[in-house]
């Protein structure tokens, strides 16, 4: 029997951040909303901001419209800052296609 | 779901996430969004019940693999179909990378096997140069290859070149890597006749090529329709690695290094793009025109294949390119004697190339250029007509092909930049490039004696 040692090409990888914990309710909450304006995004993050806000009392939405839109915007870490400073305790973050 | 579990791993979180996933069909234009509609519960989950596979940062370094036959024959097939199970493979035979031929490979650099080159995105796999060894030993490489590979790597984990994005995209985006200076000639390179395809006389942009699409595959993730949604992943075996013609350059004219990085003519060096498709154009005309008459009309006829509506321009043209075009130096010689220098000619492609406003917005490429992230690029609607990018100078004319006067070749760009990377020769460099002439054949004029 012979045998071949040999690399795994796919190389390290490092997990530095962990998720955030999820919350355990929705109500009284601030839910931020974040897009790159594509893949239809323009339809679909409306009416779920509507639904949350329907479903969820006391619940906060803060709309994509009010942070920069686009791959390259939503990507950047002034935008996670804006997030931030709007005390989000969740983001949804659309569409990816 | 690849594309952003890859992402999430990019970002330094486990390759996971939470999402909500549909088919294609709701995220088309005029599409039905019910879907989504009806899907309303599994958000909510998503942000109140949904829980990581890990709660655990660290290093995650795989072990060796080990294989087992009977012979080593045997043990190769099945380290070949072990590849592919394993997603590591591109569907053609790989040699295996043993720590001999991984050391062996490793006799090109004298950096540290473990020399951080970057991440390499969406997956965030860590590319160091034991890495990049790793994948050039597979790809069937050679240790004089190595300084090229890692210029090149180095080039694309640039952060201007926004590997992450191009890598993930529908769009069939492929890398261009041109190589100047003594190097190319040296380690076998290609530019001449059939630079971008296989050549065993210039066997080193296959090998070179091969171990990118390797490393931005298995370590960045960039698997079909799992970490790429590049739909139709032309030229995507090797990309496109070459040399330009400095031999055949007219007289006065510059190198591509010169033209985008003042890098002086018979210094090494790597300039690296991002392509998105490929087109041959027939230039030359039937023969009787004059010469003024063929050369302006070829020129017209290039332009004529750069002034398309494309979306990609929108992503090159602040700081990028729209692309390189290849000229052969038969074509640069016959253009310079008839007094068309470097300048003139972007300069002319530029102007010829501009697409009428009207144009602009009847093919949606107004839209487009609205939703690109610089400013100047969103002012550039109020252009009539709108060139495809900022200046002349920005597009890439590289003197290379086979030495005959009737083809260009057009490879347009989606690159919000143009990167560099820098060769570093190790000190033994003599003696490799000595051991590749005795085991290859020796290369003069563009032909190996084999």
């Amino acid at each position: 029997m012979d045998a071949l040692e040999v690399f795994d090409p796919s190389g390290a990888t490092e997990v530095t951040r962990l998720h955030a914990f999820r919350l355990p309710d929705l109500e009284g909450k601030t839910v931020a909303f974040l897009s790159n304006d594509m893949w239809q995004s323009h339809r679909m993050l409306p009416m779920l901001r509507n639904k949350l806000a329907e479903r969820f009392d006391g619940i906060r939405i803060v709309a994509e419209t009010e942070f920069p839109m686009g791959n390259v915007p939503i990507d950047r870490d002034e935008t996670v800052e804006q997030v931030v400073a709007r005390n989000a305790d969740a983001v949804i973050i659309g569409n990816a296609s | 779901m690849g594309v952003v579990r890859n992402a999430m791993a990019g970002l330094g979180f486990d390759q996971d996430a939470s999402m909500v996933v549909f088919p294609i069909a709701p995220f088309l234009v005029g599409s039905d969004i019910s879907p989504v509609e009806a899907a309303f519960d599994r958000f909510v989950e998503g942000l109140t019940e949904w829980q990581p596979r890990s709660r655990e940062t660290g290093l995650r370094q795989p072990p060796k693999v080990r294989i087992e036959a009977n012979g080593f024959e045997a043990a190769l097939d099945r380290m070949n179909r072990q590849f592919l199970m394993n997603a590591w493979g591109d569907g053609l035979p790989l040699n295996a990378p043993s720590e001999e031929r991984v050391s062996w490979i490793l006799e090109g650099t004298e950096l540290p096997r473990d020399h951080l080159l970057g991440k390499v995105m969406p997956r965030g796999g860590i590319a160091t140069v034991e890495t990049v060894a790793v994948s050039l030993a597979a790809a069937g490489g050679r240790p004089e290859y190595l300084p090229v590979l890692i210029a090149a790597m180095e080039a694309i984990l640039d952060p201007a070149i926004e590997h992450d994005k191009w890598q993930a995209t529908s769009g069939s985006t492929f890398p261009v890597v041109i190589v100047n200076g003594p190097i190319a000639q040296q380690i076998r390179l290609n530019s001449g006749f059939g630079l971008l395809g296989p050549d065993p006389q210039h066997p080193a942009g296959a090998s070179i090529g091969r171990s990118i699409r390797l490393l931005l595959q298995n370590v960045g993730g960039a698997l079909p329709a799992v970490g790429t949604m590049a739909m139709f992943g032309g030229m995507r075996y090797t990309n496109a690695v070459f040399a330009e013609d400095e031999d055949g350059l007219p007289e006065g004219w510059t190198t591509v290094a010169e033209d985008r990085f003042g890098i002086p003519r018979g210094t090494n060096a790597v300039t690296v793009f991002v392509a998105t498709g490929a087109s041959n154009i027939v230039r030359r005309g039937v023969g009787k025109e004059a010469p003024d008459e063929e050369a302006e009309q070829s020129l017209h006829r290039v332009a004529s294949y750069l002034r398309s509506p494309s979306s990609h321009y929108s992503h090159s043209w602040a700081r990028g390119t729209p692309g390189g075009l290849l000229m052969s130096r038969t074509v640069a010689n016959q253009l310079a004697g008839l007094g068309w220098d470097k300048e003139r000619i972007k300069t002319f492609l530029w102007e010829k190339s501009r697409i009428p406003a009207s144009e602009v917005r009847e093919t949606g490429l107004y839209q487009w250029i609205k939703a690109a992230p610089e400013p100047e690029t969103i002012a550039s609607t109020e252009m009539d007509p709108w060139p495809i990018t900022r200046t002349p100078e920005q597009l890439i004319l590289c003197v290379a092909g086979g030495h005959h006067p009737t083809h260009n070749f057009w490879m347009q760009a989606m690159t919000p930049q143009v990167t560099r990377g820098e060769i570093r020769l190790p000190s033994n460099w003599d003696m490799l490039v000595a051991r590749g002439d005795e085991e290859l054949g020796i290369c003069e004029g563009g032909v190996c004696e084999i």
